[in-house]
Parts: structure tokens; sequence; C-alpha cells
């Protein structure tokens, strides 16, 4: 049993020897992933923006337009994590949902003008221009390229509330929907509805 | 060696993955922007400062009954509107003498009624007489949000009695004329 013992630590001993003497193979051994571009817009801090009433109850301006605040919506932790992308805002005035054709004298539309900052140096810009009747409520416009990753609170903003021929309004309830796109620059919005 | 080649190979391969990996394109919405107009309606302003019908002496002087040809000129309330659906309601209340006092001695009357309209705002005006069992017409209902005069006139005096009274002297008879727009429902 012994000089079996001895045999095995003879050749493994043999074995080491053998390996010290040869030169070591070496190369380089590529360990590789990617990650695709992406782009995320954070939640809304609110899921739609009510301005209330939109008319005066009382004094001169009785049954017109009302002078409403700016509204803010962030959309905080907002990224892409590549280059060259763009805000594309696209947005509606707000337009009497049940009348077709309002009396004359009044009108069943406000237009206003909106903004999204914090992406690109130039921010998308556009302002309504809905008539009396409500037609053409749609405007779009896309910001500049932002040539870097980025992350962000983007800031939409709706400010200089109007009316087609500061006319009085319709009762009822007014509503405009309004979708922001970011993604690469050029490949155009999405038409979302 | 074979190692070696293996690497430059990979690495190639993920750039090329890296250039057409999909952008992914976020979108926000569509989200609402909403807001309301509420029901209003609003009656305008007189056409005149003091808003009094002048109708002038009552009675015929020669003989003490009411004058067959009394009138006055119309009111206009400039810039009237409602918002949506309305209803014009005229209510009217006799000229009765203001300074006598207790019942007329038999053979005259202390008042004197009239009919007042509000026209320009529905197709039919509304129409109210003073005196009368019932007023049907006092109302009228507007099926759509209106803007524009109205025009509030009064006629058709009548003695309260039966036109063989006489009017009991007085200063001044007064009565009114209510003209209210409100929304329908």
């Amino acid at each position: 049993m012994r000089s079996a013992c001895l045999a095995l630590a003879s050749l493994l001993s043999a074995s080491a020897a053998a390996a010290g003497a040869q030169a070591p193979a070496t190369g380089d051994v590529g360990v590789s992933a990617n990650v695709d571009g992406v782009c995320r817009l954070g939640p809304p801090s609110r899921p739609s923006v009510d301005l209330g009433e939109l008319a005066n109850r009382s004094g001169i301006r009785v049954g017109r337009l009302a002078a409403l605040a700016d509204a803010i919506v962030t959309l905080p932790g907002t990224y892409c994590n590549f280059g060259g992308t763009q805000v594309t805002l696209r947005a509606e005035a707000l337009v009497q949902t049940e009348l077709s054709q309002p009396p004359p004298g009044f009108a069943r539309a406000v237009n206003y003008s909106a903004t999204v900052r914090t992406w690109a140096e130039e921010p998308p810009l556009i302002t309504t221009t809905a008539s009396v009747d409500g037609d053409s409520p749609a405007d779009q416009d896309s910001g500049g390229t932002e040539p870097a990753a980025k992350l962000t609170d983007l800031v939409l903003a709706f400010f200089g509330f109007s009316v087609p021929s500061d006319a009085r309004l319709v009762a009822g309830t007014y509503q405009g929907l309004v979708t922001i796109t970011l993604g690469p620059a050029g490949t155009g919005p999405a038409q979302g509805e | 060696m074979k190692l070696v080649s293996f690497g430059p190979a990979a690495l190639l391969a993920a750039g090329f993955g890296a250039a057409f990996a999909q952008s992914s394109t976020a979108i926000a919405g569509p989200h609402p922007v909403t807001g309301t107009v509420p029901v209003l309606c609003a009656a305008g302003t007189l056409s005149d400062d003091d808003g009094v019908f002048a109708v002038g002496i009552l009675v015929d002087t020669s003989t003490g009954f009411l004058r067959n040809d009394l009138s006055a000129p119309p009111k206009v309330l400039q810039g009237s509107f409602c918002t949506s659906k309305s209803t014009i309601t005229v209510e009217a209340s006799p000229m009765v003498a203001q300074a006598s006092t207790g019942a007329p001695p038999e053979g005259f009357s202390d008042t004197v009624n009239f009919t007042a309209m509000a026209e320009g705002w529905t197709p039919s005006p509304a129409v109210f007489t003073t005196g009368a069992a019932a007023n049907l017409n006092a109302v009228q209902t507007r099926e759509t949000a209106f803007t524009g005069d109205i025009v509030v006139s009064i006629g058709d005096f009548t003695t309260e009695g039966g036109q063989a009274l006489r009017l009991v002297e007085d200063p001044l008879y007064q009565g009114a004329v209510v003209v209210t727009l409100a929304p329908a429902d």
C-alpha cells in the first residue's frame, strides 16, 4: 500500500513540472452586451388638468372667459439614455362637448398656448386656434434636438387662454387632449388620440 | 490562436448591435384638459336710466274715467344673455293709488290694471296681465343659449272693477313690472 501511494505522488509532481515548462497561452475574451435606446416619460403630477370654471359669473365680463391661472404638469424622472432626441407636443383647444354649432354671439372653444420645458434648448410651443364653433382645435410642434442622454423633470405648461372673438361661452363641459411624445429627433410623433 | 481571433469578432457584433438597437419612443397622453362653463343668465341694462314707465295723467279730466289712449314708450333690456336653455318670466303688479287709504268710495276705483309684455327673447312674447285670473303666457322657454335685447312694453290699461268706475284722485299711481331670465333644466 505504501509503494502505491508514492507512485501517485510522483505522477502528480511530474505533471506539475510539465505544465511549468510550457509557455502560457493567452487571448482576449470579449464580454459584450448592449443597451437599447430607451426614452421614458415620468408619471404626470396629475392625470388631467381641470381648469375649473372658464367663465366669469359676475362683473362686466359675466359669461365671458375668466382670468385663468397658468397650469403646470410635471413629469418627474423623464429620461432618454441616448442623444439626438426631441419632445413633440400635440394639444387641442378646449371645446364644448355637446353642441355642434353655438348660437350667434357665443363660442364653444377656449384656445391656449402650451409648451414643454427642460428638454432641449428650444422647447416646443403651440397655440391652438380653434374657431368659435370649435373647428380646427389641434396644434402640434416639436422642440429642438437634445444632443446627449438626459434625465430631467419635464414641465408641461399651459398659459395665454383666449376665446375666439372674446365671445360668451355656451354652458357645458369643455375638453381638449394633450399628448407628449419623447423620442429620436425627426421620427415624428405618435398620433395619439 | 483561435481564442484570440474570437475576441474581436464578438466586439464587432456588439458594436453593430448597439447601432441597430431599437430606440424607444415614450408617449404620455392623451391627457384631458377640462373646464366647465356654468349656466348663466344676465338681464342686461335698461335703455333708460330711471327705469320708469311714465304713463302720465290716467284720466280724462273732463269725465274722470280712465283715458283710452294711454301709452308709454317701451323699455329695452340691452345685452341680456343666457349661456344655455332659459326661461323668461314677466310679472306685474297693477298701478295703485299710493296716497289714498282704505277702500275707494262707491263708484270709484284706486287701481289700474295693465298688460306687460317682454319680446325678443322667445318666439312668443312673455305676457302678464294684472288682475287676470291666470297668466298662461307669463313664462316662455328658449331652447338655446341666446344674447340679445329684450323689449318690455306695457299697454291695455283698464280700471279694476270695470270701466264704469272713476279713478280716485292721487298724485301717484304706481305699479311694477319684473322680467326674470333664468336657466332652464
